[in-house]
């Protein structure tokens, strides 16, 4: 298989290009590409684009595989990967999704200026690594029951609050609510449940974290208006999702995928991108269990803003006011979704790996002040640097199954940031600059150093240039909290 | 070498050689173990646990991607990490073995993942079996 070059690449629009259906002959739709001409010739350097010519074979899919700007090779799936696929036969592949299942951000607004905390960001990091537990293996204040963990993989968010971890208003707030209904947890293996018993509440590792920011800047005001968002405003982002249980519904399910495309006679080029119809028993299965790790993240994060807001309050007491949910998206995971394709509405399942849903004005699922605007899309930046909330558009709907990118994509490997990095001196450069970080471990903070990414101020140019979001503010980090 | 980490840019690729097939998981467990926790093995004075694990497959490439998601889950259950290892019964197809763990409080690392992307057992130029494996970190 010949690796694509730009010769390989023809330029549809600005930011927009495509290697056409022509490039192998197994591919079923042309391969697209989101991406600044700059960012193009550095994904080519990776085998992201050979990654996504492999999507492009996928039984069934439609239109286009796609990548945003902040892809980079993955396994099967490249990160930053998007794919639709006919329903009800087309191919579900939970390696169009990832091992974490419903990884996602969620962003909480504060009452409170970054000149009202700015003597209290040490204590305030030091609380939140205490009351949020990080790092691997480490498991969290709830231990669940058999019964409950059914309950939790069953309703999600709801469940938090049926126990007090969260207000039904909030829930409004939460991308589907925080509960897809398709979930079935007897499509969980006890193995995976096993390992979800007392996660509820951590971040887990690798790059998730909890961080406190400030809004640096506004671009939209109409929007951040809605939004609830203001200059010099702090909010608190998080980054997880389903931890081991997620990851064990993957590996359980690509196994059995693995073994079942030969009843299917499905061939593909590489056996992680392994996939069976999305209406055959194992398709549907994988579906109900993906639902179900879905629903376990959204309650994940939930319990986490509940400890963070513990946090809050142990070190501002009543001065500290309320964090509200300005916005909860998934940016790992499969939804049914209808689009226009060829001029026609179709039902399709829109596999987002390392992408982020951006629907625009008019989507009814949203809060009501958010419907004129569209959807909050939450675009976390690397440790030192800055995130974006940014809002979608119905351009997406035309060009990218209205899905955005997921933050600034990796640039180097782990190994590679750990022999770059100086971390004690990393950490106390951040300092300097006023960035508090408490992690588990130095190596952890060299792995996530802002070297190992790419620049997320042109990712996030791209997607606002190319019209599938529009950037409304820009946060900067004041204490990052990491395993 | 026995195995040694080779660069990717999202996730830890490993590559592992053994002169038989059996020594080949054996070399991959190490290689796994030592991600999740390095050196850890290396100073283990005695086991706190003892599981018994069965896994089949189709292939000797699946079966040891099976193999290693199988004591990942249980090293993540169980919170113990499996330094040891008897097989008792062993072919290309289906494995049965005894692990020995050792209780640890945390990892350095966390393997969200163990991918069939580039796994392909197979005999090397100087005749020991060798595969590169993916692991999603």
């Amino acid at each position: 298989m010949h690796k694509v070059t730009k010769e390989h690449i023809n330029k549809l629009a600005d930011y927009f290009w495509e290697i056409p259906k022509s490039f192998r002959e197994d591919m079923r739709v042309p391969a697209q590409i989101l991406a600044s001409e700059k960012i193009l010739d550095d994904i080519i350097e990776d085998r992201s684009l050979n990654q996504l010519v492999n999507v492009a074979t996928l039984p069934g899919i439609r239109k286009a595989a796609l990548v945003m700007p902040d892809v980079h090779e993955g396994y099967g799936f490249p990160i930053g990967g998007v794919a639709a696929t006919m329903h009800p036969d087309g191919a579900i592949s939970p390696g169009g999704i990832g091992y974490d299942i419903n990884c996602g951000v969620r962003l909480l607004t504060s009452q409170l200026t970054k000149d009202d905390i700015k003597d209290q960001l040490e204590a305030l990091s030091k609380e939140l690594y205490a009351q949020v537990p990080s790092g691997m293996g480490k498991g969290g204040q709830i231990r669940l029951s058999s019964e409950q963990i059914d309950e939790v993989l069953r309703t999600g968010a709801e469940w938090c609050v049926e126990h007090g971890y969260a207000s039904q208003e909030e829930l409004k707030y939460i991308e589907s609510h925080g509960k897809l209904k398709w979930a079935d947890p007897s499509c969980v293996s006890q193995m995976a449940k096993n390992r979800g018993l007392d996660q509820l509440g951590t971040i887990g590792s690798g790059n998730h974290f909890v961080e406190v920011a400030s809004v640096d800047e506004i671009y939209d005001r109409e929007a951040a208006n809605a939004f609830g968002l203001c200059e010099n405003q702090v909010v608190v982002m998080v980054h997880t999702g389903s931890r081991g249980l997620g990851h064990q519904v993957a590996t359980d399910h690509i196994r059995v995928m693995v073994s079942a495309m030969r009843n299917y006679d499905i061939r593909l080029p590489d056996r992680e991108l392994a996939c069976v119809p999305f209406n055959s028993e194992e398709g549907k299965n994988y579906f109900k269990a993906m639902c179900s790790a879905a629903n376990f993240a959204w309650c994940n994060r939930q319990i986490i803003s509940w400890e963070i807001r513990n946090a809050w309050n142990t070190v501002f007491g009543e001065n500290g006011g309320q964090l509200d949910l300005m916005y909860d998206v998934a940016h790992n995971i499969a939804k049914v979704e209808k689009h226009v394709i060829d001029g026609k509405e179709e039902k399709v399942i829109v596999h987002r790996k390392g992408a982020t849903r951006s629907f625009g004005s008019g989507f009814d699922e949203l809060p009501d002040e958010y419907i004129p605007i569209g959807q909050p899309v939450i675009i976390p930046g690397s440790m030192g640097t800055c995130s974006y909330v940014l809002a979608g558009t119905i351009k997406s709907y035309d060009l990218t199954f209205g899905s955005c990118c997921h933050g600034a994509g990796r640039r180097l490997s782990r190994r590679a940031a750990k022999k770059q990095v100086n971390a004690p001196v990393l950490k106390e450069q951040l300092r300097e600059r006023g960035i508090y970080i408490e992690a588990g471990s130095f190596r952890g903070i060299a792995e996530e150093a802002p070297i190992a990414y790419k620049d997320v101020n042109s990712v996030v140019e791209t997607v606002n240039c190319s019209g599938v979001a529009k950037k409304v503010a820009k946060i900067k980090p004041l204490v990052v909290v990491k395993g | 070498m026995i195995y040694e980490y080779v660069p990717h840019t999202a996730d830890l690729a490993l590559k592992v050689e053994g002169y038989t097939l059996k020594e080949l998981f054996v070399n991959s467990l190490k290689g796994m173990n030592n991600i999740l926790k390095s050196g850890f093995c290396d100073e283990v004075k005695r086991f706190d646990s003892q599981m018994t694990i069965e896994v089949s497959s189709e292939s000797k490439t699946e079966l040891l991607i099976n193999f290693l998601s199988d004591v990942l889950a249980l090293t993540n259950i169980q919170k113990s990490i499996f330094c040891g290892i008897y097989f008792s019964y062993f072919s290309e197809t289906r494995v049965v073995a005894q692990l020995f763990g050792t209780w640890f409080c945390c990892f350095d690392e966390d393997i969200k993942g163990i991918t069939y992307h580039e796994a392909h057992v197979s005999r090397n130029k100087n005749g020991k079996f060798e595969t590169c494996i993916i692991f999603d970190v």
